[in-house]
């Protein structure tokens, strides 16, 4: 009962942490690849994802909101891409979790489908919006398939340690 | 009871409402924040103090990987050492003629600006240096966030040099960071460059707007003049419209060839500074005043 309280005050920081980390590192690919790749890193996803049966629906769209919100501030300065993106992807995996049995193997498969959504709904929104140009072959062959093929890796490495910092023991 | 029952008949969906109403929100904040975002990029305090909090984290996060980054450089630095060091000693025998020949210009100019009692002319500006502290992840936005403000005096549109040339302009200023949009950015709201093509012949004016992402090159349009343009000619900024300073370089001349109407000449620049990789930039901010 203690561990499920205390991961309802650590993890929205945990996750604020986990956002920026994710910027740097996206920014550190980009220059090992020598800008010919860019693969976005989602380890905050990753969290959300292990979060998800501990936290309650409302604290993890909260959660969410406010660090899409913060991400638009910080990054962008147009406020509503990512805080759409991340709270839609966040519902997605709340609804994922009524319906699907939650294992390593479906885990793996969903980081793949939640970061194509978040991938694509920024894309579409900055579309419709005219805040950018996106040619698609440039998108699906530089960008989604290097971060999906990145986030993988993350899963691999990362996903074992999330869920014990992030599944609260009754 | 009647009542009742028309009511029940007209009761629309309470899924469909809410997607409406949580639509409309979207589109109205996109819009707002948009419009403010291009209009006047200085942002309110509430916004200015997240930006800035973020902004201290996310240096201190930074830290560790710019490390890295710049022990990496120091070992390339360090490789090509030998051929560069060839490459500058041919170049060192002109350079005190060129020095010379510098200080007795900036000798005339000062004295031909106490004659007409010039205070600035479009190319006095002030430097401020600023260290980048990440870039947006967005492919798409190229947007880098530095950490200086309106407290060291950085102000929207002023033009950002790197090492080697023009790199953009100042997007939006909270107290303590900023954030610049980079000349490659395919923002179709971005503000461009009034430009000037040196060529043996003459110069021309024009202005920088477009990004070609296969060459990597800037275009030039509405040119004016007829000088003739080739390949290797300097482009660097006029100075006119008031934003920017003059002779801040830009790059030189890939190729010229007809707009798509075939009505006026675009020039394709390729530019000098890299658009990656960037840790340090200047911010320059213009003394003359605008017209």
């Amino acid at each position: 009962m203690r561990q499920r309280k205390n991961i309802k005050y650590y993890a929205p920081i945990l996750f604020f942490f986990l956002m920026l980390i994710d910027g740097q590192l996206t920014l550190a690919i980009e220059t090992w690849t020598d800008n010919t790749y860019f693969a976005s890193v989602h380890l905050m996803l990753l969290g959300f994802m292990m979060a998800v049966p501990s936290l309650s629906k409302r604290q993890l769209l909260l959660t969410a909101l406010v660090l899409g919100w913060i991400c638009d501030s910080y990054y962008v300065g147009i406020l509503g891409v990512y805080t759409v993106a991340l709270t839609g992807t966040v519902l997605l995996m709340i609804t994922f979790q009524n319906v699907v049995e939650a294992n390593m193997m479906t885990a793996f498969f969903g980081l793949i489908i939640f970061s194509t959504s978040y991938e694509l709904i920024s894309v579409i929104l900055q579309l419709v919006f005219h805040l950018s140009e996106v040619s698609f072959l440039l998108f699906i062959t530089r960008v989604l398939g290097p971060t999906l093929l990145f986030n993988m890796l993350i899963f691999v490495i990362f996903s074992y340690p999330f869920k014990l910092m992030f599944t609260a023991k009754s | 009871m009647v009542w009742g029952v028309i009511v029940k008949k007209f009761n629309p969906n309470k899924n469909i409402i809410i997607t409406l109403i949580v639509v409309i929100i979207i589109v109205v904040v996109v819009s707002i924040s948009s419009a403010q975002r291009t209009n006047n990029g200085k942002t309110d305090l509430a916004r200015s103090a997240v930006n800035d909090g973020v902004g201290l984290v996310d240096r201190v996060l930074s830290f560790p990987l710019l490390a890295v980054g710049r022990f990496t450089t120091f070992i390339n630095d360090l490789l090509q050492a030998y051929e560069e060091n060839e490459q500058l000693k041919a170049k060192i025998d002109s350079y005190g003629e060129l020095a010379l020949k510098n200080k007795n210009y900036e000798k005339e100019i000062d004295a031909l600006k106490k004659e007409l009692q010039l205070n600035e002319t479009l190319t006095n500006y002030e430097k401020i240096t600023a260290n980048v502290i990440t870039r947006s992840p967005d492919t798409w936005q190229d947007i880098l966030v530095v950490d200086k403000g309106s407290n060291e005096g950085i102000e929207p549109n002023m033009a950002v040099l790197s090492q080697k040339g023009i790199i953009g302009r100042v997007l939006e200023v909270n107290a303590n960071s900023s954030k610049i949009e980079l000349l490659t950015s395919t923002n179709q709201n971005s503000n461009h460059f009034p430009v000037m093509v040196s060529s043996e012949t003459g110069e021309s004016y024009g202005l920088m707007k477009d990004f070609n992402e296969k060459e990597q090159s800037m275009i030039v349009s509405q040119l004016t003049g007829n000088a003739a343009i080739k390949e290797g000619d300097i482009v660097q900024t006029s100075g006119l419209g008031g934003n920017s300073p003059a002779s801040l370089p830009i790059g030189t001349v890939l190729k010229v060839e007809q707009d798509s109407y075939g009505l006026t000449k675009e020039v394709h620049v390729k530019p000098y500074a890299d658009m990656y990789g960037i840790t340090v930039v200047t911010v320059v901010k213009r003394l003359a005043g605008g017209s």
